[in-house]
């Protein structure tokens, strides 16, 4: 049942895992203080820059959740990967990237605490821990459950200990600069494989005009399969959840808000090298949904034949017959074990392995991203930040890079431990977007006012961001309160727009903040004000 | 550096050691508590407890908040599910050839390119914008 993995296979995952291993190690010797391990010395060219961005985003849970969701609901999936970065990722490199990267912090919460105050910062930054935690967790399970045990039946504690093992240590010794070296070597993997599961699904499937007839012949449950914004009666991704919670919520937070985008742009060398770092990734990025969704559009043709070929090629507890159009077909019950099962039935000795480091060059880049971001908030914006509030010297940075090894460690393995726990999780690509929601709509409200609206003040944004994640929480556990089967959408859409209301009328009944306070930290006088500029110059140089 | 280098040499055993402990107490290679024994085990399951209380939380929580909520949301519902279907595209193409113009017009170009080292065309970031955005452009179009 199980792939049972040729010589070559074996030979090309050991490349990829021990040349990962030694580039992510050689950067150690780059490493002398804080600074060039959370923002890789700012030396980051543009190419680097986005070809980070893009393997961090992209993980083994886009490979095999966005898959599965194309296959069960079509190329409306892909929405994800399209409108879901592109016109955000611009807003970020012209607006949010410049303006952090010319006030100099280190983290999305340390601006807030600068703009508002340190509960904003201590509470944003906490959140952010959480959500980096359960996202950690889910990559690890879902490459070790979902896809290597499905495809070669390995133990998936085996898998998740090895994963964390080898990504944990490169990522504990050379920080961001090993993050973005081995990114890129990860990138031209994640492409390769990609690509060549793509080629050879459409191979199999007599091609792109031949899939697309067969599949619309279904009709049915597979009626809008090619059809990129459904109608807003569809129970999954219908177009104004799509629109405007995930293309101008959703995506703008993400991109704008998430300390693992934007620390890359941090790390750039110029100005010009983090935007345009931001640009190339979301060129890149368009190419994503063809890798990791169009496998998911030809399994629905490539498994009926795979199966009536020969019927053991997948046991008959994993599908059921559903009635079509074109007659019987079998579908698989759980959708995120789509594109392993195509792997398993599909891919020759040679590809195999490639494809195996492909998805994990995917996870591997995710975690390692998510690891030396969650290091750098945990100790800029809640240990060191910590110790200032309860009056206590500031970290000097030998320290703070001690703390951010040891919380590398630390947070890699409290996630392998907990990574069983979320066996019980199906859907797991839509499970991280509903724990993104709960919070992005309010965290994008205070962000955007602090940076736009010099009025906006401490009060209004605890209060925007408090009671924002508190609507998102009461609207998510009420069910059936929106269309959707994953209200994830609405709930990002709707919490936006109540904390920009509460934010803006607490503002409004409080004191504003001191002029000084804010100089250098709203937009006008960022990208306006010849004085504020000089003196953020100043500081970056220092 | 010495310390990290000795800090690696203690980690990665244990680590392992911790590997081969978890995988042999499961050797189905499926996720089972009950048959996880010891420290381990006790642990599992206490996350277990965990968890089952805080699903209890949750269904409680939206049973309190649903008579309020439902009347919110249910006319909005109905007047979005009432939006003519083709709008989804005009509204998409706009906000994708809005954000173009936005940066290629409206923003000045010494700001969309300060910082670039030097002033050729194929540094400009208003052409990158545009070649960037095209395959997303044609994509909605394809697929509408």
């Amino acid at each position: 049942m199980f792939v049972q993995l040729h010589w070559i296979d074996i030979f090309i995952v050991l490349v990829y895992m021990v040349g990962c291993f030694v580039i992510g190690l050689y950067t150690t010797k780059y490493i002398d203080n804080a600074g060039d391990f959370f923002l890789a010395g700012k030396s980051l060219p543009f190419w680097a820059v986005g070809f980070s961005i893009v393997v961090s985003d992209i993980g083994a849970t886009d490979f095999v959740g966005v898959a599965g969701n194309t296959y069960t609901y079509g190329v409306s999936a892909a929405n994800f990967d399209w409108i879901g970065s592109m016109p955000a990722m611009i807003f970020a490199a012209f607006i949010f990237v410049p303006y952090f990267w010319r006030s100099g912090v280190f983290t999305i919460p340390e601006f807030l605490g600068r703009r508002y105050n340190a509960a904003v910062q201590l509470l944003n930054a906490s959140i952010w821990i959480m959500v980096m935690l359960i996202s950690l967790i889910m990559m690890l399970w879902t490459t070790a459950d979902d896809l290597v045990r499905t495809m070669l039946g390995f133990n998936p504690y085996y898998t998740v200990w090895i994963m964390a093992v080898v990504t944990g240590i490169y990522t504990f010794s050379g920080g961001l600069s090993a993050v973005v070296m081995t990114d890129a070597v990860q990138l031209v993997v994640m492409y390769v494989s990609g690509l060549s599961l793509l080629a050879l699904s459409l191979w199999e499937v007599g091609g792109w005009s031949s899939m697309r007839s067969a599949i619309e012949s279904m009709g049915g449950p597979f009626e809008h399969h090619f059809e990129i914004l459904l109608p807003n009666t569809h129970s999954a991704f219908p177009w104004s959840g799509i629109v405007f919670g995930l293309g101008v919520v959703l995506a703008i937070a993400y991109m704008s808000g998430n300390q693992s985008i934007v620390h890359r742009t941090l790390g750039a060398r110029t100005e010009w090298d983090a935007k345009a770092g931001m640009l190339l990734g979301g060129f890149l990025k368009s190419f994503i949904p063809v890798m990791v969704a169009l496998p998911g559009l030809c399994a629905l043709v490539y498994l009926p034949h795979a199966i009536q070929n020969n019927p053991d090629a997948v046991p008959a507890e994993m599908y059921q017959m559903v009635d079509t159009a074109a007659g019987q077909v079998p579908v698989l019950n759980e959708r995120d074990r789509v594109v392993p099962t195509m792997m398993r039935l599909m891919l020759p000795p040679g590809l195999q392995g490639l494809m195996l480091a492909g998805l994990l060059a995917a996870l591997m880049s995710s975690i390692s991203g998510t690891l030396s971001s969650a290091s750098t908030i945990f100790v800029t914006d809640i240990y060191n930040r910590g110790r200032q509030l309860l009056g206590f010297k500031a970290l000097n940075e030998k320290t703070a890079l001690y703390w951010g090894r040891g919380f590398t460690a630390f947070l890699i393995i409290a996630s392998s431990l907990l990574a069983p726990q979320f066996d019980r999780v199906d859907g797991l690509y839509n499970f991280i977007q509903t724990v993104l929601s709960l919070f992005q709509g309010p965290t994008l409200a205070i962000l955007l006012l602090g940076i736009l609206w010099p009025r906006a003040n401490r009060w209004g944004a605890l209060a925007g961001l408090i009671l924002g994640v508190l609507f998102c929480f009461a609207m998510w556990c009420v069910p059936d309160l929106f269309p959707a089967e994953d209200p994830f959408l609405y709930i990002a859409m709707y919490s936006f727009i109540f904390a920009l209301v509460v934010t803006v009328a607490v503002s409004l009944l409080t004191p504003p903040e001191p002029e000084e306070k804010i100089r250098g930290l709203v937009w006008s006088s960022v990208v306006h004000d010849p004085e504020a500029q000089e003196a953020l110059k100043a500081r970056i140089e220092a | 550096m010495k310390r990290y280098q000795t800090w690696r040499m203690i980690a990665a055993p244990v680590l392992l050691a911790g590997v081969l402990a978890q995988a042999q107490e499961n050797p189905a290679g499926r996720y089972a508590h009950e048959q996880v024994g010891g420290v381990l085990g006790f642990l599992l399951r206490v996350s277990d407890v965990i968890l089952d209380g805080w699903l209890a939380f949750l269904d409680w929580f939206g049973s309190l908040w649903a008579p309020l909520l439902h009347p919110v949301f249910s006319p909005l519902n109905r007047l979005l599910s009432g939006v003519y279907q083709p709008w989804a595209m005009i509204i998409t193409l706009a906000y994708f050839i809005g954000t173009m113009l936005w940066v290629g017009l409206v923003l000045r170009p010494s700001y969309v390119n300060n910082g670039r080292r030097q002033a050729a065309w194929y540094t400009d970031l208003r052409l990158w914008t545009v070649i960037s955005m095209l395959p997303h452009l044609f994509v909605y179009v394809y697929f509408r």
